[in-house]
């Protein structure tokens, strides 16, 4: 029988006096948010939409990821409602999120925004998956808040995202063929996992050292007991003293078998 | 907790092997070492019920901390040889009345055997905790009212030895604290022998107490709990450990131990 445990770590970068990353988990979610460093308090808004995300993520009943894309979407109102509340200018919610959902015995990921996934299964190479937007700019789920703004994202930057990705699985496995703001990869088999994380774009600013490096040191657990992402992030970062200018959020899950 | 759940080590050269939970049972991220090691001999035998109520005493103050959670305690006595009273196991499975009857004041005193077996073995779990993940550093601390003259290790100097491997290995991250605590019965012809014998074996720090009593039981329970405390500290915050100054006019028991977690 598998036990699902879950974990984060968040640490600030060096360019930074504020940490805008955000990383928190449920029992049936992990979720990273990375707020915008030139937006005024997204450190805030990271947090409430990571949080209104796992509230969406718990309520009702789900029949499939598109569900969850849903909520998603929804969650954002939820999040300017609350940011309104104590006062927090609409931009404090631009944030970029990555969030992985277990639903009965699927995961399912979710991109808005730019960042990475990587999960593994007993006795095989871990798959890594990062989505990048053009000239580094993407498309934070807070521009459904206001029209002119998106309007203006659309005309400068469009919709352009990359997806590069390692392990056994290969670009044509992962279609972009939704051009809605959130990007899924969805229906990943839970029986036989190892683990499961998701990464802010944060592991990109590791100066010389390329993010699959990073990614992979992350998530080089030991072991799965108590605070195992802590540990392994904490160890990571003891022994590569390498600079980065970005916080770094990640946040995971482990299935144990018993 | 019980015996099982403790498994056994051995120390290669040495004859005194330790023994420690596993680390499938460790739930934070980092932990700090402590070994507190005791004399035993017939000489102590006066202060006996004093000690255990020390080590209780420990125990105690640390189980109020912030950092509780990232402590774990060894404790070891030395007569004619080195017993182990418990293995490596967390601060918040101890209790008081686990050493209630730890001393008996029987024996010489083994004093080398037991520092070297305390250093090597605290060494020994750290390699293992790191190789696991988690953040390690160490605190030994070791009580005597006499000096070593009944050891397999000869001299001070294999004390030495063994704290010096320890320090070039780098194994454990924060480093291995270790203080001497000299508990001289009379004047301090005693504590001149201990304060030599701290030099050879490398030991960070000397305490020698005069004219021991036993309420000096109580200031020395509340010293050991704050250079844990300090110890804890520098592994959370990544300084370096301090050697923390022993205050005999510090009021032992008033409003609760001054511990800064």
């Amino acid at each position: 029988m598998s036990i699902l445990s879950t974990d984060s770590f968040v640490v600030i970068g060096g360019s930074h006096d504020i940490c805008q990353d955000y990383a928190m988990t449920t029992d049936k979610s992990i979720i990273v948010c990375d707020g915008c460093s030139s937006s005024q308090d997204s450190d805030f808004g990271a947090q409430m939409l990571a949080r209104s995300i796992a509230l969406y993520s718990k309520s009702g009943i789900k029949k499939g990821y598109t569900d969850y894309i849903y909520d998603i979407t929804c969650s954002i109102f939820l999040a300017h409602k609350a940011s309104g509340i104590m006062g927090l200018p609409n931009n404090s919610l631009d944030a970029t999120l990555v969030a992985g959902i277990i639903q009965e015995n699927k995961l399912h990921f979710f991109f808005a925004g730019d960042g990475s996934v990587a999960w593994k299964y007993k006795g095989q190479d871990a798959n890594y998956v990062t989505v990048q937007y053009c000239l580094g700019a993407p498309e934070y789920l807070s521009y459904s808040l206001d029209k002119a703004r998106h309007d203006m994202y659309m005309e400068v930057y469009g919709n352009k995202r990359t997806i590069k990705c390692a392990g056994n699985i290969e670009e044509i496995d992962l279609p972009d063929v939704n051009k809605s703001p959130i990007y899924c990869i969805n229906d990943i088999d839970t029986d036989d996992l190892e683990w499961a994380v998701v990464f802010s774009d944060g592991v990109e600013s590791f100066q010389g050292v390329p993010s699959s490096m990073v990614m992979h040191g992350l998530s080089s657990f030991k072991n799965f007991k108590g605070k195992f992402m802590k540990r392994r992030a904490k160890r990571f970062f003891s022994d590569n003293k390498t600079y980065h200018d970005d916080d770094v959020a990640c946040a995971a899950f482990s299935f144990i078998n018993e | 907790m019980t015996d099982s759940q403790f498994e056994q080590f051995d120390l290669g050269n040495s004859s005194f092997g330790f023994s420690a939970i596993g680390t499938n049972d460790l739930e934070a991220s980092e932990y700090t070492l402590v070994t507190i090691a005791v004399d035993d001999s017939t000489s102590i035998d006066c202060f006996a019920s004093a000690i255990n109520d020390c080590l209780g005493e420990i125990v105690l103050a640390c189980r109020r901390s912030q950092r509780a959670d990232n402590l774990m305690i060894r404790v070891v006595t030395f007569g004619n040889t080195v017993v182990e009273h418990h293995g490596f196991k967390l601060l918040m499975n101890c209790a008081p009345d686990d050493y209630k009857n730890c001393i008996k004041g029987r024996g010489l005193t083994a004093l080398n055997d037991a520092a070297i077996n305390a250093i090597e073995a605290a060494n020994s779990y750290a390699q293992r905790l790191k190789a696991d993940d988690y953040g390690v550093n160490g605190l030994v601390v070791v009580i005597t009212d006499g000096e070593n003259n009944h050891s397999t290790a000869a001299s001070a100097n294999l004390v030495g030895a063994a704290m010096k491997k320890v320090q070039m290995n780098e194994q454990i991250d924060g480093g291995l604290h270790s203080i001497l605590i000299g508990c001289d019965q009379g004047s301090g012809s005693i504590n001149a022998i201990l304060k030599s014998w701290q030099k050879d074996a490398n030991f960070s720090q000397f305490i020698g107490l005069t004219d021991v009593k036993d309420k000096t039981f109580a200031k020395i329970a509340q010293f050991i709990s704050r250079s844990i405390s300090s110890q804890s500290q520098s592994l959370a915050t990544g300084g370096p450990s301090q050697a923390l100054p022993f205050d005999p006019t510090q009021n032992a028991g008033a409003a609760g131990p001054s511990l800064n977690f």
